[in-house]
């Protein structure tokens, strides 16, 4: 009895080891994991790695290269993308790592053991950049920018970002990334708050989208809809939007509202007005704004649910067609309400941008965004790589036109790719619809 | 022996209290297990509190189907099971030794252990040390640092020297050497305390996301609650969408529309907590009889 006893414990002794070393011996075979959080810098960052042709396509190997993003990231080093770059062309195997802890952590313990290979793509950071410099581990990249004929990408940068990054020696010591090729005009024509309405709701409340120009319109409109009932038979919601802080787009959706009312809401919650500069809370637009949607909070025209519901109930309500109006971004409505779609078989196929509502006594809209041209990430290139050194290059943007594809499924498709002009990924995004 | 009423009713309070207690802390886990078995669209309505409204197991094989999580749960057990076996071993090994009251410098080197307990260098050495050991990346950089534990040193240390040195003088009589004393008569008695520590050491193992999260950063090398992590802090679904390896069957299926992240992100937290709270009612007995195995001489 204790002889079987004993042998069932062996046996199960040695599986256990046994798993333990397959686990510990076990490579990146099973590694099929989707870029994650920040899909769009993960993206730009296997963008900012291709290279044109070096000399090492020359012996038939592809040209190792590891970039480490500063964010937490689910990395797929098996990517279509990546595996494009190393077989067909540039001949580039690029890998991608990243920490899933703290970012300035990871970067501390990296500098303290030897830093980086390669290089590294860190959003735009004082912190970053000053441990970067005393590391003395980076290379100082100033002579890249000008050399048009050799690296046409690097040089194009606009100088008036390059200026700001010399120290005072002169040197540049990243090569700056999300900008805006035109930064006397960024991002030109569009924001991403808005009013949306359903023109299938519209229709049938026996109006048209030119009668909600005004606040009273939208009014009318909103008592309207509310006598509608949805495809579950319960009324629909007249308006609603998402108050949850947390939620993951970061635009306060009640700044449509307030911009409506003439408040401006973006920059420091500061307006020029007149010869005046006045707070947003001192300006009594702001008031009169949440007067009335506290007026229509209590005439049942808003979600009574606005104030509590997180951004998947909101986004729930809204796929299921329970609401007429949405007011704010329309990244909080979830654009893959439409995207998908190809017919009238869903809610989302109706909805309709509508101008932002007169609001009586109000002259202009105010401001509800500010576009910074100014880079956004910055690249830093180790001393250790010799790779780099030959082949700048391999640190710009490859193909507009598939880089641009590539933000197209993005949760925030405005987010350009390094360097892409931003009217040019918008100009995609707009073809795919 | 009978209670009067004053003590009924300290008792009732004492019992009312412990429930509150109880609840408090099973609650939480109820309510996940109701969302995770709830279908993600329903469960955004609210109202799902003890028991899934619309019931569906379908987050369970969206996680279940995950390659990353498998691979991930693969590297949990393995160091678990690892970590634990070879850590339990060394720090016997060491407190064995040091149970030697006539070995040399003993006093010393216990001293040396209880420093290193109470003091340590903090991160940025650990991890310098860690990568001048070419640990950083690899799968030992899970097993390495927790081989020796000078905390359950001590404990194994007193639990060594309240064996009776009669039967560990007898065995050396009969021939034994310490190495066979260790482990044939100091190894079975110790059950009860190695099971304990055992237990401690398989939950530190479990759920341990920090070294993980700092110490590797291939894909294929984190543990399941860094994986956890990283969801738990995901927006969308495309962290945990994209590595499945059924996700052509799921995308045929009418159940993905009413996925959310939500209820995704339930499904793991039960999967990465459940396995390690089921070893606790076969340890159990080890367990309570460990603890209190020191405390009554005979």
């Amino acid at each position: 009895m204790r002889s079987i006893k004993k042998g069932k414990g062996t046996v199960a002794l040695s599986l256990a080891a046994m798993l333990a070393v397959l686990a510990g011996c076990s490579g990146n075979g099973g590694n099929n994991a989707n870029a994650g959080s920040e899909a769009a810098g993960t993206q730009s960052a296997q963008a900012s790695a291709s290279a044109t042709a070096s000399a090492s396509q020359a012996s038939g190997d592809p040209l190792a290269f590891k970039l480490w993003l500063g964010w937490t990231a689910t990395i797929n080093n098996d990517s279509l993308v990546q595996k494009y770059w190393r077989e067909k062309e540039p001949g580039v195997d690029v890998k991608l790592e990243a920490t899933q802890g703290d970012a300035l952590t990871a970067l501390n313990l990296n500098i303290n053991t030897g830093g980086f290979d390669d290089a590294a793509i860190f959003s735009r950071n004082d912190t970053v950049k000053s441990a970067m410099g005393r590391s003395n581990q980076i290379q100082s990249l100033e002579q890249y920018f000008d050399m048009p004929d050799k690296y046409p990408g690097l040089a194009s940068i606009p100088k008036q970002y390059l200026e700001r990054m010399k120290d005072k020696d002169g040197h540049i010591w990243s090569i700056p990334a999300w900008f805006d090729q035109n930064p006397n005009d960024p991002w030109p024509g569009w924001s991403s708050l808005a009013w949306t309405v359903r023109t299938d709701v519209v229709e049938k409340a026996g109006m048209k989208l030119e009668d909600l120009s005004t606040l009273d319109g939208v009014e009318t409109f909103l008592k309207k809809a509310a006598e509608q009932k949805d495809a579950s038979g319960k009324a629909l919601l007249p308006m609603s939007f998402l108050m949850d802080t947390n939620d993951t787009a970061g635009w306060n959706d009640e700044n449509a509202i307030l911009t409506a009312f003439g408040v401006s809401t973006s920059g420091k919650g500061v307006a020029k007005k007149g010869d005046d500069f006045v707070f947003t809370f001192d300006d009594p637009q702001y008031k009169a704004a949440y007067q009335w949607m506290n007026k229509l909070y209590r005439e049942k025209l808003i979600d009574p649910e606005v104030v509590t519901d997180k951004k998947e109930r909101y986004k729930e309500k809204n796929k299921s067609g329970r609401v007429a109006l949405n007011v704010g971004s329309f990244f909080n409505i979830d654009t893959s309400l439409w995207e998908t779609l190809d017919g009238p078989t869903e809610p989302g196929w109706y909805y309709q941008v509508i101008p932002f509502p007169k609001v009586p006594g109000v002259d202009q809209v105010g401001t509800n965004q500010v576009v910074n041209p100014y880079p956004g990430y910055d690249v830093y290139i180790s001393k250790k790589d010799e790779k780099s050194r030959r082949d700048p290059e391999v640190l710009r943007l490859y193909a507009g036109a598939e880089a641009g594809a590539a933000a197209g499924h993005q949760r925030r498709p405005c987010r350009p790719l390094l360097g892409l002009d931003r009217s040019t990924a918008w100009k995609v995004e707009i073809h795919r619809r | 022996m009978r209670k009067n009423s004053a003590e009924k009713v300290a008792y009732g309070f004492i019992v009312a209290l412990l429930a509150l207690l109880c609840i408090s802390v099973v609650y939480p886990f109820l309510y996940m297990l109701a969302i995770s078995l709830n279908d993600g669209a329903d469960a955004a309505r609210g109202g799902v509190y003890v028991w899934p409204r619309s019931f569906t197991t379908i987050n369970y094989e969206i996680v279940l189907g995950n390659e990353v999580i498998r691979h991930s749960y693969l590297i949990t057990i393995g160091r678990t099971v690892l970590g634990t076996v070879l850590g339990l071993f060394v720090t016997l090994l060491a407190a064995y030794g040091l149970s030697y009251r006539n070995l040399p410098l003993r006093s010393a080197i216990l001293a040396y252990v209880l420093i290193t307990m109470l003091f340590n260098g903090g991160l940025v050495p650990f991890y310098i040390q860690l990568n001048n050991m070419h640990l950083l990346d690899t799968f030992w950089v899970f097993i390495f640092p927790g081989l020796f534990s000078a905390w359950n040193m001590f404990v194994m240390l007193k639990f060594i020297q309240g064996i009776p040195e009669a039967l560990i003088e007898s065995a050396e009589l009969d021939g034994a050497g310490p190495l066979r004393t260790l482990l044939q008569i100091v190894m079975p008695l110790s059950k009860p305390m190695l099971a304990a520590l055992g237990l401690f050491t398989a939950v530190g193992h479990w759920n341990d996301w920090f070294s993980g999260a700092f110490y590797v950063t291939s894909q294929s090398l984190i543990p399941v609650q860094t994986f956890l992590q990283q969801l738990l802090s995901a927006s969308d679904l495309s962290a945990v969408l994209g590595s499945n390896s059924n996700q052509e069957a799921l995308a045929r299926s009418a159940e993905m529309q009413n996925i959310t992240l939500m209820s995704i992100k339930m499904a793991v937290v039960m999967v990465s907590a459940l396995p390690i709270l089921c070893v606790y009612p076969f340890l159990q007995k080890y367990f309570v009889k460990g603890v209190l195995i020191g405390s009554v001489k005979g």
